[in-house]
């Protein structure tokens, strides 16, 4: 299937997200891990691993690494984490009022750059919610090194 | 030497925030070699950028105490483990800011005084019986000085939870982070899997989530807090 920019990510599929050292814990992500700063009002950025073509999870991951480097400062302590897009969804909709939407939104350098929209942008409860929501699907076993060991 | 005798010998040039070795190792609880002290306090202007270390202006000055601070507390893990320690620096620092004129003594620089402060708000909290929370708060601290994108902690949120937490000594322990504006957030998973959070507010409100046996999730005062969250075991505390 081709996705053209702006299409909504499948539900099968796979989203990361860049987390630095203080929005985790025992390197697991914190509940405000995918909440934003007070105004913003941008989707939460992500890539979309399918997206790259990758025979696996670590070489998504490594292609994830390389589409950040020039944009994030990311440290050894940072972790990128996997969601599943799906999942996401479901779960976002059983447990708060809104509904989540995982959007490809290239940018330059950046094929798989990808948004999570559906944040409500004047009901900071809700976004923790959802923010809290969405730390308990991700496992130790969804996590990844920002910075691989050398 | 003790401590007091040490901050008596602080020196201060005048282009440059300089900690005093003697200083340091007394406030440290380490010997201290005098490369890695100037490693920490060159660290410490790349981090403000070299182009901004010239004349001793007080944004400057106050800056250079703060991510001294930060570094020094990298560098030396043992202030991790002695809150005491790490609040001695953040006032040691703000005494060598307050002695660069007799002006900045009846007038301390904001941005100093709230590292001591800050530094204050741990001990607060490991004295009401929060060790781990104040451990977790001076490396969270040195975290901040690694990354320049994390947000500084807000000292307004952070006096929130010390106040939170001095009302609730019978709480579990939780872990405590940085959300995106710097405010504190804690965390507390509970025995049956339920997931408490709150967000701590700089106006001593706070933003509540749980996630688990009983859903919830709403802003209020502090004092009103537990309430919310009176069907969990966690209420109970």
């Amino acid at each position: 299937m081709i996705l053209v920019e702006g299409e909504h990510l499948p539900r099968s599929d796979h989203a990361s997200r860049y987390l630095s050292s203080s929005r985790l814990v025992d390197g697991l992500p914190r509940a405000t891990a995918f909440t934003r700063a007070e105004g913003d009002t941008c989707p939460i950025s992500v890539n979309w691993l399918e997206q790259l073509k990758e025979p696996d999870r670590e070489s998504e991951i490594g292609r994830v690494r390389e589409a950040l480097a020039p944009k994030l400062t990311m440290t050894k302590r940072g972790r990128i984490v996997v969601l599943n897009v799906g999942d996401a969804i479901a779960a976002v909709e059983d447990t708060s009022s809104c509904v989540i939407s995982f959007v490809h939104e290239p940018e330059e350098g950046d094929d798989s750059h990808a948004g999570i929209h559906g944040y409500p942008d004047e009901d900071k409860e809700q976004e923790l919610l959802i923010s809290t929501t969405l730390k308990r699907l991700i496992a130790a076993d969804d996590v990844y090194l920002a910075l691989p060991s050398p | 030497m003790t401590a007091s005798t040490a901050m008596e010998r602080t020196t201060l040039t005048s282009s440059t925030w300089r900690p005093d070795q003697a200083v340091v190792e007394v406030l440290v609880g380490e010997p201290v070699s005098l490369d890695r002290l100037m490693d920490a306090v060159r660290e410490s202007q790349r981090l403000l950028s070299a182009e901004s270390v010239g004349p001793a202006t007080p944004e400057l000055l106050a800056q250079s105490a703060q991510s001294v601070f930060r570094v020094l507390a990298t560098a030396y893990p043992r202030l991790h483990e002695n809150p005491a320690r790490a609040y001695e620096l953040g006032l040691q620092l703000g005494l060598q800011q307050s002695r660069r004129s007799e002006s900045a003594r009846s007038q301390p620089d904001p941005v100093t005084w709230e590292v001591a402060e800050q530094g204050s708000l741990v001990m607060t909290i490991k004295d009401a019986g929060f060790d781990g929370v104040a451990g977790q708060l001076l490396s969270l601290f040195s975290l901040i000085g690694e990354d320049p994108h994390e947000p500084d902690v807000s000292t307004a949120s952070l006096r929130n939870l010390a106040a939170f937490l001095a009302e609730h000594p019978g709480l579990p322990p939780p872990s405590v982070g940085l959300d995106p504006n710097g405010y504190v957030d804690a965390e507390w998973t509970l025995p049956d899997d339920s997931l408490v959070v709150m967000v701590f507010l700089p106006d001593d409100r706070i933003r509540c989530v749980a996630i688990g046996s009983v859903d919830a999730s709403g802003t209020r005062h502090r004092r009103d807090i537990l309430e919310m969250l009176k069907p969990l075991p966690f209420g109970a505390a």
